[in-house]
């Protein structure tokens, strides 16, 4: 799928893959997930190599992350209290008081206070993708992955993620790594943007990607300004 | 021509040894999984629910049908010898040497062994295991196992209680329908099954039956395609490759064992 990619991915900084339906956002995320092998070349994730490690390693590096799926990932058959407190009751050796305690925590910061006992089934779309970003917050991860945190979500709920994923950056000082092709949220949260295009990518802050003259890129953020508006207008989401 | 076939019969060979290697990886990592902490009772008891009592309407109607049908085709058999009273031994050694336990293994295959698959091909679907993954959770230890060790241990059960169930309409057809001696019947029964050698021979088909289930079941759910398609074909499969191989091994197992 990738052809010569190579990318960077700053510590401390929010990056955004960015790219059309099939370019391979989610699989690169998944490989840096280490959920897919790959069958050449090195992907080092917090100084540990993850292309061909072991099942050890692999877990001690994922241990450091936590990843929310684009359909949530949440599993059914748990309420979400049972879905958030389970990372903390299979890693971590906790009371049952210190696991509510940081479950209430989590629902809080996401704004999902009094559903801990609803079914992932009775979650609207924007309820699910708090829900799934709670967990994955729920062991403090080092490193944040986002599969298309703002698919399928009105303006409102997409601002709400958003500045939840900005305040995560700035006040914990968490790497975010999100996938999307959501490109007005992309230019006002990213400091850097990694651009897929067959299988190659285009990186940069921003303002680079806005000036590039390539083609494709032009059109591709052509066909996510707002009605009317040319690409540069976009840069009024730098701000 | 005949290189052609010789090198399609290669490729299938090749995928079926690949595909007995990649069950039996799974099958140890069960097997890992069951002794590794922590033991999940709790789950094991919630499946040994589902896969137990929820199929406990459908093996009580099976077994008693199966055994009125014994009733009548050995009262119908056997009066032709003048041998009517062995009514009781009949049923009760066709049911519990060979008919409780494989017939139980074919219908909680059909019950609970599909919809098994189905729940954890569905969770690969919507990247339920790729996310307990990603948190460093074993999603053979905490969902696959508990599912695999509640049907070895519900089989067994069920496959007794068929048998019960069948002994009993035996009774009906034989004794309430035909006449038999109620009296004789029990006692042709009581007298040619034998705990040790019949008994507890089907006790172990069953246990050997449900494990063979357990780990078709969630080895096709967990290996299945993350589509509808992948789920249904899942389904499908584990019901066919695990009648199938319940059938032919409990085969091996009367010849080898002479269960």
């Amino acid at each position: 799928m990738f052809r010569g990619l190579s990318a960077d991915f700053e510590r401390g900084t929010i990056s955004v893959i960015l790219g059309g339906s099939g370019s391979g956002k989610s699989t690169l995320l998944r490989l840096v997930g280490g959920l897919i092998r790959p069958g050449a070349g090195s992907i080092r994730v917090a100084g540990e190599e993850v292309a061909g490690c072991s099942a050890s390693t692999l877990q001690r590096v994922r241990r450091k992350l936590g990843m929310m799926f684009q359909g949530g990932a949440l599993l059914d058959s748990l309420s979400v209290y049972d879905n958030l407190a389970l990372p903390l009751r299979e890693r971590e050796r906790l009371s049952e008081a210190d696991v509510a305690d940081r479950v209430r925590q989590q629902l809080c910061a996401v704004g999902l206070e009094g559903t801990e006992k609803l079914l992932p089934g009775q979650l609207s779309g924007g309820m699910i993708k708090r829900a799934a970003l709670a967990r994955a917050l729920i062991a403090s991860p080092e490193i944040l992955l986002c599969d298309e945190p703002f698919s399928g979500l009105d303006p409102v709920t997409v601002r709400r993620i958003e500045g939840l994923l900005v305040d995560l950056n700035r006040s914990r000082g968490m790497t975010v790594l999100v996938a999307s092709h959501h490109i007005q949220s992309t230019l006002r949260m990213a400091d850097g943007l990694l651009m897929l295009l067959d299988g190659r990518g285009i990186s940069g802050t921003p303002a680079d990607l806005l000036a590039c003259e390539d083609e494709r890129v032009r059109e591709f953020l052509d066909e996510g300004s707002p009605p009317g508006a040319a690409p540069s207008a976009l840069a009024g989401g730098l701000a | 021509m005949i290189f052609d076939g010789i090198r399609r019969l290669g490729r299938r060979s090749l995928v079926v040894v690949a595909e007995h290697g990649r069950i039996a990886r799974f099958g140890t990592g069960l097997l890992r999984a069951v002794v590794a902490p922590p033991a999940r009772p709790g789950r094991i008891v919630q499946e040994v629910f589902d896969v137990g009592v929820l199929s406990l309407v459908i093996v009580c109607i099976s077994g008693a049908a199966v055994g009125m049908v014994l009733g009548l085709q050995g009262y119908n058999t056997l009066i032709r010898f003048g041998a009517e009273e062995s009514l009781g031994a009949v049923v009760g050694l066709s049911l519990v040497r060979e008919l409780g336990p494989v017939l139980t293994g074919l219908l909680v295959t059909g019950r609970a062994g599909s919809a098994m698959a189905a729940e954890i091909a569905s969770m690969v679907a919507t990247e339920q295991l790729d996310g307990l993954r990603m948190m460093s959770i074993d999603p053979v230890h905490l969902v696959a196992m508990p599912k695999a060790v509640a049907m070895a241990l519900a089989m067994p059960l069920l496959a007794a209680l068929f048998t019960v169930c069948g002994i009993f309409g035996g009774w009906v057809a034989g004794v309430r329908i035909l006449g038999v001696d109620a009296g004789t019947y029990f006692s042709s029964l009581e007298s040619a099954v034998d705990f040790s050698d019949d008994v507890s021979g089907s006790l172990l088909k069953a246990v050997i039956f449900g494990m063979i289930v357990g780990l078709i079941a969630t080895y096709r759910g967990y290996t299945s395609a993350p589509t509808s398609a992948g789920v249904s074909a899942s389904t499908t499969g584990t019901v066919v490759v695990a009648s199938v191989t319940i059938l032919i091994s409990d085969y091996f197992i009367t010849a080898l064992w002479g269960v």
